[in-house]
């Protein structure tokens, strides 16, 4: 019973965060609300029985992935972006919102799925046991992934803006000693005439 | 104990949420990006409430994964927006029409 309590909490803090996300006029707080959408969603993974990943969400999302966010808000003027969006525009985009949110909710509601009594519980020593057996190849890829991501995110901002070459005058500007010149002078075979 | 219905509900809420942050905010390049993140988060509810009332370990390895690629993207796809704004001096997505002029 005190779980479900949990649960309606902090699915409206979910819920509210989220809107904070979407609606916040400067992007920081939307960053700030994102921050407390990943908390809350950790803390209903641990209510999942899903604490490692809960633990993993706020270590990757919140202290890594946040944080840079943070840096490019903050070394970009993003909030300087006009974004004029009319009330007419709105009206028109919450009605396919809100009735693919009520598609969604009715099929999920709807459909009986296939629940396992008691639920799954795991520890760290099964995901890991997972991680390197059966999904050991998976877990390879994702390696060498990261290692990519990593090379492209150091590589990338070192590049230099690219400067237009410009038209480099002093070689294309011609001087009389240069230009063809045209002589008059006799063909050797008139000379072998004479 | 938790129903498997209400989760999917906050999981669909948070995924039509991200999906209209996406269309509001389709000028701002870093409002865009933090809405995909969204969606993933939503996307990763699901999977977490599967595995746990299947009492099957793949949701949360997949999870796992989903975790370590969205991670990498948006490193990735901050990097060039960094690159992006020296060049240009904006993110805003209708002034970046290098390709099509």
């Amino acid at each position: 019973m005190i779980e479900n309590i949990i649960f309606y909490v902090i699915s409206a803090v979910t819920i509210g965060s989220a809107l904070t996300t979407i609606f916040a006029r400067k992007s920081v707080y939307a960053i700030i609300g994102m921050v407390l959408a990943f908390f809350s969603a950790a803390t209903l993974w641990i209510l999942l029985n899903a604490e490692f990943l809960a633990m993993i969400l706020i270590v990757v999302y919140v202290g890594a992935v946040m944080v840079l966010f943070l840096f490019v808000v903050m070394m970009t003027d993003a909030d300087t972006v006009q974004n004029n969006i009319s009330k007419f525009f709105i009206v028109i985009l919450s009605i396919p919102t809100i009735a693919f949110l009520f598609e969604l909710i009715l099929v999920t509601s709807k459909t009986s799925f296939k629940v396992v009594d008691g639920g799954g519980s795991f520890d760290i020593k099964s995901i890991g046991t997972a991680l390197f057996t059966d999904y050991v190849l998976a877990t390879e890829v994702a390696a060498v992934i990261l290692l990519v991501a990593i090379i492209a995110a150091i590589t990338l901002p070192d590049i230099k803006p690219a400067k237009r070459p410009e038209p480099d005058f002093d070689s294309e500007l011609a001087n009389k000693a240069n230009r063809l010149r045209m002589v008059a002078m006799n063909s050797s075979e008139t000379e072998a005439d004479q | 104990m938790i129903e498997l219905k209400d989760v999917l509900a906050l999981s669909s809420i948070l995924f039509a949420f991200g999906i209209a942050g996406v269309i509001l905010h389709r000028r701002n390049l870093v409002r865009l990006l933090m809405c995909v993140e969204l969606i993933l988060l939503a996307v990763n509810i699901n999977f977490v409430a599967f595995s746990n009332s299947l009492a099957d370990i793949s949701g949360q390895i997949f999870v796992f994964f989903i975790l370590t690629i969205a991670a990498a993207e948006s490193a990735v796809g901050l990097a060039m927006i960094i690159t992006l704004y020296r060049e240009y001096k904006t993110v805003d997505l209708d002034k970046l029409t290098e390709l099509r002029e």
